[in-house]
């Protein structure tokens, strides 16, 4: 190792640390970052991601934007990602899990980020390292967490992670259990009964259940024009819900006497208490139904990781400083994503993409010794409530009386109109928003 | 259990063609490609086009928010549709709609489905709409050095006999206004007009009758694709 | 009329600004413009898309594209939305950043034309992104 290269690590990782990180031909052959000189400032600190989904992928790319020569690890515990985003679709034959799969392969050659894959155990915030289940010690100038959303099952009796796990998959997290739901859907029998119900906020993905419903509703009506679909609902609003039951209406017969879609609201009763996984009852605080296929999406809270290394407070989520996403709990920590408290901003992968864009901008400030500049955020969230027929929200964001609010006045959810292109360039604009967006994710 | 409410079904009527191809997506309707006769019936079995019912296809179905108020293309992104001929807006449609056009494209996927969604009358007005309005030259300003211009003037009013090339006028007019299935050009967008060659020259575009369009693409430069296009988008039309 | 409106939002700004010890009175061209990259590509770099590249883009086409949603003058599915977040000033900024964007696709551009296109926009606002 030449000594240029020494000093680009200075004292807080040893050259044991960077063969086990960098590997040992690299470090030899190549220098760490191949062919960029760049990135051997002297200077150059040390940015460590825990977490390469939408947020850590998205965070590692726009640092590098916003700085050449830091140098970027993400640790991330498997080598390929499903994403939750679209993964409905995969219920109804739209997309293959294969499609929705991506890894880092792209991050780490076009960004020159390091990735490492293997689980985080712990973190020392005095020493500023992390180690890992292989027995790694990575030190960090700056630590970032995106480690997305851990299930709470203990609201609703009969039901926990192994039920979930094998007879009544929640699927909100996509992998086996979408399969698994997707197989239950085909094999409803005839005229029979599903029941969907959805978490209390605050969740993941807002409108991810009331565009499953309608997917399911969609399905019943082509294959199974007799079933129905039964929505019990902790809630007594969610997200679009003007939208989405207009589409009803249009699509499913929705408030007609034969509508595809039952929907009970939270003061009507809909409020899940137990589950009979044997049986495939569920008591809702209304009365008893049975079903021939029960989706309890259960609710959530900040990962696991969020948890272990105590950046989640006690509502379960991460406080951050609204300017940077800087962890309130630790210093030198960024938390990003779905596990955070962002106010207005909801739990999805465009607002997770939003925030790590600003994260890296300000992280790459911060290093530089200069103050962060003003925080812009975005989301806007497609569903489709029809394999053709689309609905949004949108809003852009700004920090405001200390809190995330929408700018300007541009929150809002898609018109009802009776023009018949808006619903369609809606479904269109989801898909070309998908394409776009895991592009700008993952490479 | 509480009943939800019975409400008196709401009217689907305006969605009724989005419902009929709700099982649709993705599958691409099995079209023969056009011939000169199987067209020409086509489009003579078209009902008649009326301009004001046009004017209400082209504000329920959104097309002002790509194609411009009055058919002219805000952005370069988008063709202009006015002073567009009848039978060529209504051929471009039925293509997209029968996946003749099948681009795999992003924007083609929004005429996919829009098409998909309309009437053969409704296609009929709007083309009759945009037939009424009058062709204008875009409005960003092109530049054309003089020598890309005379370039350009050639291929259109003499073509070139050692390419096999006929004039461009000769199907498309001499100020671009075109004429019948031969669409104008004068005031197109020249990005689109780039695009469209380009898709021609290369194959991926063969909604063409007889490829009556892409035989002329194919032994055209670059640069003279590049200096049509913005001739065209200078001309005035009429 | 307009006086009232641009005296009581200096006092607003003024008040929040104290508040929140906000460092820029706006994000920068470069912030505001990465936010659209989910729908328009990376950079604005996504050619073939039904949702238009912004990369390149004449920075007058842009300006008056937004205005045009904000204003409600022309018909949108979402843009009219997006839109209103922004003041006239804020349009600009992304403007410029886009017109400096080359044109073409994002996956064929390399990191160096990205750091030469944002310096490059930087230059066009004058050093004030």
């Amino acid at each position: 190792m030449s000594r240029l290269e020494q000093q680009t690590f200075d004292r807080k990782i040893t050259r044991r640390d960077l063969i086990k990180v960098f590997g040992a031909s690299a470090v030899a052959a190549t220098g760490i970052f191949g062919a960029s000189n760049k990135a051997f400032a002297q200077s150059a600190a040390h940015v460590v991601i825990l977490g390469g989904g939408v947020g850590g992928s998205t965070f590692a790319k726009y640092l590098r934007f916003a700085d050449p020569d830091v140098k970027i690890t993400i640790i991330e515990q498997y080598p390929e990602y499903i994403t939750c985003l679209r993964s409905n679709d995969v219920l109804v034959g739209m997309h293959t899990l294969d499609e929705l799969t991506f890894n880092l392969d792209t991050i780490r050659s076009k960004y020159n980020v390091n990735v490492i894959i293997d689980k985080v155990v712990g973190a020392d915030f005095d020493k500023k390292t992390v180690r890992t289940q292989k027995g790694e010690t990575v030190s960090y100038d700056k630590l970032v967490v995106s480690p997305g959303i851990d299930f709470v099952y203990d609201n609703i009796e009969g039901f926990n992670e192994q039920v979930a796990d094998t007879t009544h998959p929640h699927a909100y997290k996509a992998g086996p259990q979408t399969l698994k739901l997707k197989q239950q859907l085909e094999n409803l029998p005839q005229g029979g009964t599903a029941i969907v119900a959805p978490p209390q906020n605050p969740f993941r993905c807002p409108p991810g259940p009331y565009e499953r419903i309608s997917f399911f509703a969609e399905y019943l009506k082509k294959h199974n024009p007799t079933g129905k679909v039964i929505v019990l609902d902790p809630k007594d609003r969610f997200t679009k819900d003007i939208p989405f039951k207009k589409a009803w209406e249009r699509l499913y017969g929705y408030r007609s006497d034969n509508s595809l879609i039952e929907w009970i609201s939270g003061s009507d009763g809909g409020q899940v208490t137990r589950l009979d996984p044997k049986t495939n009852q569920v008591q809702a605080m209304v009365e008893d139904f049975q079903a021939d296929l029960i989706n309890i999406i259960p609710n959530q809270r900040a990962g696991k990781l969020a948890q272990m290394l105590d950046l989640a407070d006690e509502s379960g989520w991460c406080p951050i400083n609204r300017h940077t996403f800087e962890s309130m709990r630790h210093d030198e920590v960024y938390v990003l994503g779905d596990s955070t408290i962002a106010d207005a901003m909801p739990k999805s992968g465009y607002a997770a993409n939003s925030q790590a864009k600003v994260c890296a901008k300000a992280v790459a400030d911060t290093l530089k010794g200069e103050s962060p500049g003003r925080a812009i955020y975005s989301n806007v969230c497609y569903s489709l409530a029809g394999q053709n027929y689309g609905v949004s929200i949108a809003a852009i964001y700004e920090v405001r009386d200390g809190l995330i609010q929408p700018k300007g006045d541009s929150a809002g959810v898609s018109e009802i109109t009776d023009k018949p292109a808006q619903p369609i360039l809606e479904a269109v604009y989801q898909k070309n928003w998908h394409r776009e967006f895991v592009k700008d994710v993952f490479s | 259990m509480k009943k939800t409410s019975i409400h008196s079904a709401i009217s689907a009527c305006v969605l009724v063609p989005a419902l009929a191809l709700a099982g649709g997506h993705g599958e691409k309707p099995d079209a023969a490609p056009w011939t000169h006769q199987s067209l020409n019936q086509t489009l003579n079995e078209m009902p008649q086009g009326n301009v004001e019912r046009g004017q209400r296809v082209h504000t329920q179905m959104m097309c002002a928010s790509c194609h411009g108020e009055n058919g002219q293309s805000p952005s370069r992104n988008f063709s202009s549709l006015n002073g567009q001929t009848p039978a060529y807006t209504m051929k471009m449609m039925l293509d997209y709609r029968d996946a003749r056009r099948w681009e795999n494209y992003g924007q083609a996927t929004i005429m996919v489905k829009l098409a998909q969604a309309m009437t053969d009358q409704q296609i009929a007005d709007v083309a009759a709409f945009y037939a009424e309005q009058s062709l204008s030259d875009w409005q960003i300003e092109q530049t054309l050095p003089d020598e890309r211009f005379k370039m350009a003037d050639k291929l259109v009013r003499k073509g070139d006999a050692s390419r096999l090339l006929v004039p461009c006028s000769s199907c498309h007019g001499v100020n671009g206004q075109g004429n019948g299935i031969t669409p104008a050009l004068a005031g197109q967008v020249p990005e689109y007009f780039k695009r469209t060659m380009h898709a021609y020259k290369n194959g991926e575009r063969h909604n063409d009758v007889s490829q009556g369009m892409s035989q002329l693409a194919k032994p055209l430069t670059d640069a003279e694709i590049d200096a049509l296009a913005k001739y065209y988008a200078n001309l005035e039309g009429s | 009329m307009n006086r009232t409106i641009s005296i009581s939002a200096l006092c607003l700004s003024l008040i929040t600004a104290g508040a929140q010890a906000a460092p820029q009175p706006m994000a920068s061209g470069e912030a505001m413009a990465q936010q659209c990259a989910p729908c328009h590509g990376t950079n604005g770099q996504a050619l073939t898309e039904a949702m238009p590249p912004l990369a390149g883009m004449d920075a007058d086409t842009f300006e008056r594209a937004m205005l045009a949603y904000r204003d409600g003058s022309r018909d949108a599915v979402i843009m009219d939305r997006v839109a209103r977040g922004f003041t006239d000033e804020e349009i600009h900024a992304m403007a410029i950043w886009f017109e400096q964007q080359p044109f073409k696709p994002w996956q064929d551009t390399t990191l160096e034309e990205a750091y030469d296109a944002s310096n490059a926009a930087d230059k066009a606002m004058g050093g004030q992104q």
